[in-house]
């Protein structure tokens, strides 16, 4: 039944039309067609990809299964839900969450490729598919664009939210890339001279690395990695394109979003570095090159490099590159600028941050992203040192007087943040100056329980897919907290997650694990932009370092029903708005299929 | 000039113990792991194994570390027929560390956690893998 009036309802279809360009009669007839569920969005409800038998040596191939319908969990309810629900309930929000996208400049000087040579610390340091990343992106993007409707409810996409590590290196051009190829458009990943690549892969130094053109350098041959010759320059020289994904998105800061190599402050030697002409190829090399340009600096990237080259001692292994000042490291207030740079669609301008981020330099945000629905951009980063986080208690305060104030209007709140739970524990404090203290994540998340508004944690940072229930004490309530994987590391994989209600004093989380859109088994010879894309994923399958089956959890991890009390009477937020909603978005996605060609 | 050797390793990773608490990922060798890692992975396991003997889990299995000089850890949850889940790792720093499942208190499995963790992404080997 529709909840708009005949009046209204031919208003708002002719605001919108107006709005998108679309002719009034054409969009009219598609906003009062019913919602259906879209089968065949190309999400793993359909089919998924798993490690195949080996090939050679231990290297697999990826192969096609079967699809993993939903688990119903029911963890904070304790009950099973009603059957009836299914008929009468209504999609409130569906969104597409990326997270860990790690675009990598592969060539770029800055990065520390060698030190992966000295300890298993370092390991995401280098990746065999680190040439791969903008085709991954695009076609993870790819996959969110086809299921722009959800293959449960048939609601069209609310929104897109991301969980930060966005650029790998604190590259400015990564940061480029990343905000194209989301937002739609062409990039050609080569930060060096065109035709050429020049990076660790090609250096015959670099024993650590995989080298497509000779595997048996290194201990990737005996493993069974392919020889692929031509494979980084044809990577580095495609364009890749990217349609963009079709309603807004928003962003928050990962700790590679942050500091160097997620781990490190960033000093005037790494930025020196990043932008000049010397490239490291070994550890020796990378630690002696940046203390060539070092006058005095105490800090712990200089730290830690003078005792690797004072015990070490000078070596080559530096090889002239193409220099490139694009290259330079981005500072948080840039990161948060290039977003508010980005055009108008698909929007919104900002992606979360807004002028008052830029001119108090706040790195973290609130915002409706429906009339009903709040959102809460956290910014968990640890700015000293550190992969891990925690949450400084001036931004605990705001967010829980945000909570407290969405719970007065009767709004849903869902928080986002780069660290999730078991990620929460860093404790460096700045040894300048006075700091905030740190909430942990046994407080915040007993904080978070305090405020049944807020229904879930959407988070990444340990690329791995994982969904937590977080009762309360009491077992009277609690939340959910929703990990997914990343685009680097296998299984280089995202989710979808729609939030339902069952009308029936709960609500539905459906949470929906998506490939990126190539095929799972990579054709040899196949450079296609596509086919990058499935290279790079059964390339990370087999990088044994990072322990690639650790990361695709369980079927509870998946494709799941998450159940939770509505923290309201939900009839309170009327078909009447519910159905604007829609309908905006319908007509910004059908905009966006007149733009596409579709 | 081995000892010098020695002695930088050392260092070494000390200093990338404090600069790198955790990486965001790591190998599953063992269970103790960078950041919290180890528990995750146990969950994983342990609950990969009750869905593939057809087991309805209500309470998806919480791992935490009971003894952190013995690396024992303990994990709670439940079936939607009210029945408790316990997993349990008696040495965590073992090569090959092995989980044990109670549902009910009957032991359902006694195993590898890295051979769930490594079945659970992979299709079932095929016979010339077998040994």
């Amino acid at each position: 039944m529709s909840g708009l009036s005949r009046r209204a309802f031919l208003g708002s279809s002719a605001a919108l039309a107006s709005a998108f360009a679309l002719p009034t009669q054409f969009l009219g007839d598609a906003l009062a067609a019913p919602l259906q569920p879209a089968a065949g969005a190309p999400t793993t409800l359909l089919k998924t990809v798993k490690m195949g038998p080996v090939v050679k040596g231990q290297y697999r191939n990826l192969i096609d299964q079967p699809g993993e319908p939903f688990l119903v969990r029911t963890d904070l309810t304790r009950k099973l839900p009603a059957p009836g629900r299914i008929a009468n309930r209504r999609s409130l929000a569906y969104l597409g969450h990326l997270s860990d996208i790690h675009i990598i400049d592969a060539q770029s000087p800055a990065r520390l490729e060698p030190l992966i040579a000295i300890s298993n610390g370092f390991v995401s340091a280098l990746h065999p598919q680190d040439t791969l990343s903008t085709h991954v992106l695009s076609a993870m993007v790819q996959s969110i664009a086809k299921s722009r409707f959800s293959p449960v409810t048939g609601a069209p996409l609310t929104a897109t939210v991301n969980t930060g590590d966005n650029a790998d290196s604190r590259s400015s051009l990564e940061l480029d890339w990343y905000i194209t190829l989301i937002d739609g458009g062409d990039v050609t990943p080569n930060s060096g001279s065109p035709g050429t690549y020049q990076g660790v892969q090609v250096w015959e130094d670099a024993t650590y690395a995989y080298h497509p053109d000779n595997p048996d350098i290194g201990p990737f041959g005996a493993y069974g990695f392919p020889k692929i010759p031509g494979l980084l320059q044809q990577a580095v020289s495609q364009q890749v394109t990217s349609p963009g994904v079709p309603t807004p998105w928003y962003t928050v800061f990962g700790n590679h979003d942050t500091l160097f190599m997620g781990n490190l402050r960033v000093d005037p030697t790494l930025e020196a570095w990043a932008i000049g002409s010397h490239k490291a190829a070994t550890p020796r090399a990378a630690t002696s090159n940046m203390l060539s340009q070092m006058s005095t600096d105490t800090s712990v990237a200089y730290q830690l490099f003078d005792q690797i080259q004072s015990q070490l001692g000078f070596e080559a292994g530096v090889f002239d590159v193409t220099e490139n000042s694009a290259r330079f490291l981005f500072e948080q207030i840039d990161f948060m600028q290039r977003h508010l740079d980005s055009p108008a669609l698909p929007g919104p301008v900002g992606h979360g941050f807004t002028q008052a981020n830029i001119s108090s330099g706040q790195t973290y945000w609130s915002a409706d992203i429906t009339p009903y629905l709040r959102v809460f951009g956290l910014d968990t980063c640890n700015s000293v040192t550190g992969a891990d986080g925690a949450v400084p208690q001036d931004q605990v305060s705001w967010l829980e007087a945000g909570l407290a104030q969405a719970t007065k209007e009767n709004k849903l709140c869902l928080v986002l943040s780069h660290h999730n739970s078991y990620t929460l524990e860093n404790n460096a404090h700045s040894p300048i100056g006075p700091s905030q203290p740190l909430v942990h994540a046994e407080e915040f998340i007993s904080i978070l329980q305090g405020y049944p508004n807020m229904i879930a944690w959407v988070n990444g940072h340990t690329h791995l897919n994982a969904i937590t229930a977080h009762p309360k004490p009491d077992n009277s309530g609690g939340f959910w907290e929703i990990t997914t994987a990343s685009c680097i590391d296998y299984p280089q994989q995202q989710q979808l997650i729609e939030i339902v209600d069952n009308k029936d004093g709960t609500l539905s989380l459906f949470c929906t694990t998506i490939n990126h859109d190539s095929d799972a088994a990579w054709k040899e010879g196949d450079f296609s932009q596509d086919g990058m894309a499935s290279l790079s994923r059964q390339l990370a399958a087999n990088y044994w370092q990072i322990g690639p089956t650790s990361k695709v959890g369980s079927e509870l991890d998946r494709n799941t029903e998450l159940i939770i009390k509505a923290p309201f009477d939900t009839s309170q937020i009327s078909e009447a708005t519910v159905e604007q909603v829609h309908n905006a978005r319908k007509a910004q996605i059908l905009s966006y299929e007149k733009g596409m060609q579709l | 000039m081995r000892q010098r050797k020695s002695k930088a390793l050392t260092i070494m990773a000390g200093l990338l113990t404090i600069a790198l608490a955790s990486s965001g990922c790591s190998v599953v060798k063992g269970l103790a792991s960078a950041g919290n890692m180890d528990i995750i992975y146990l969950s994983t396991a342990a609950t990969t194994v009750l869905l593939e003997d057809n087991y309805k889990i209500q309470r998806k299995p919480v791992c935490k570390l009971e003894d952190r000089e013995q690396q024992e850890y303990a994990c709670t949850g439940s079936t939607l027929d009210g029945k408790a889940i316990n997993v349990s790792v008696a040495d965590g720093e073992a090569a090959d560390p092995i989980m044990v499942i109670t549902v009910d208190d009957k032991q359902v499995f006694k195993g590898s956690v890295e051979a769930v963790i490594q079945a659970n992404a992979q299709i079932s080997p095929s016979p010339e893998e077998s040994p």
